[in-house]
């Protein structure tokens, strides 16, 4: 049996898909319905891994799955913060901006409280904390939903003599 | 404790802190600080819309509707997870269960987009409780085959520890009075 290859590289791409998503203004909206950008991010690592394991391996088991989603959210929580850190210091905060356009198309009416907390926000300078708090909370949430997704990639590829 | 009862907890804690949200944010002092803490954080999950969301003491969910309805099914699935093992509903394959409770959602998301159809609230529900249900019949078997390892090796852990620290007791007290030793061989001679 041939070992099995290195879980880095579909870690790697399920987390630049995940950090792309969540950094990109506008696309990032994805991860609203309960973290789906996440959960793809995880899965598709487990179907990019899946296509690097040969007959002659040992096949997937669920522990490659937790592995690989656990790794795929943290690449995924440093490359995100990372890139919204880039974002914003380039073309300021164009996120709260595109979701604030999203809003106003979709005829939703904020408090007036709302608005003005997220005027402030707007105006709102990166911080050295700030990213540290927006890392750690990253951190969290992307390994808790990319695992999720490995599971439902196991799930679905798992080989059929074991399910 | 069991994978199952592992996972029942780690979800009802979820669920809890969601609906616990709005009432921490009714209070002030501390409890409203706490309440920001866990808006803040399950905003990265959910947008948090006002008119979206359910809620409670005047103050919004932690997340939206359609989120609270996809969390409160997968802790019901989960509860009735035996049950719905017995079915034969689980002998479908994983991605058509997913793919099947995403059209509904799909097309409430897409329409809205659009303005073909305004999404309501009974809508937004619906949807999510239909997801949150397909995702306890993906998960929930892998779940708790997962956390079965997970606390299969919490107690190998403990327990090596325990081992490791009873045994640094036992020297550090034949170290202050060596006569201990000479007890204990005595004593399993004796036995």
């Amino acid at each position: 049996m041939r070992p099995k290859p290195d879980r880095l590289m579909p870690a790697l791409y399920g987390g630049l898909i995940i950090a792309g998503i969540s950094a990109i203004p506008g696309l990032n909206l994805i991860n609203a319905c309960c973290c789906a950008g996440i959960l793809l991010g995880g899965f598709l690592a487990v179907f990019f891994y899946k296509q690097e394991l040969t007959p002659d391996m040992d096949s997937l088991t669920s522990t490659d799955c937790v592995r690989l989603g656990a790794l795929t959210g943290v690449i995924a929580a440093v490359a995100g913060t990372a890139i919204s850190i880039l974002v914003m210091l380039v073309f300021g905060n164009i996120a709260i901006e595109t979701m604030m356009n999203i809003i106003h198309r979709m005829n939703v009416e904020l408090p007036s409280n709302i608005e003005q907390l997220i005027e402030d926000g707007m105006r709102e300078k990166i911080s050295l904390l700030g990213a540290m708090f927006s890392l750690m909370i990253n951190l969290f949430v992307d390994v808790l939903f990319s695992t999720l997704g490995g599971l439902i990639g196991w799930s679905v590829f798992k080989p059929k003599a074991i399910g | 404790m069991t994978p199952l009862r592992f996972l029942l907890t780690s979800v009802f804690l979820w669920c809890a802190a969601i609906v616990a949200t709005p009432v921490l944010a009714s209070f002030d002092g501390a409890a409203a600080k706490a309440a920001s803490l866990l808006y803040q954080f399950f905003f990265c999950v959910c947008h948090q819309l006002d008119s979206h969301s359910f809620h409670l003491a005047g103050f919004k969910f932690a997340v939206c509707v359609r989120c609270t309805s996809i969390y409160a099914a997968f802790f019901l699935g989960l509860l009735f997870s035996p049950m719905i093992r017995r079915t034969r509903i689980v002998d479908v394959h994983p991605a058509r269960v997913l793919i099947l409770s995403l059209v509904p959602m799909g097309f409430d998301v897409a329409l809205a987009t659009f303005g073909i159809h305004e999404s309501t609230t009974m809508t937004r529900g619906i949807t999510g409780l239909i997801f949150g249900l397909a995702l306890t019949i993906v998960l929930v078997p892998v779940l708790e085959e997962s956390a079965d390892k997970f606390l299969s090796r919490v107690r190998t852990l403990a327990i090596t520890l325990a081992e490791r620290n009873l045994r640094n007791l036992q020297s550090a007290l034949n170290l202050r009075n060596p006569s201990n030793q000479s007890r204990i061989n005595h004593a399993t001679k004796t036995r």
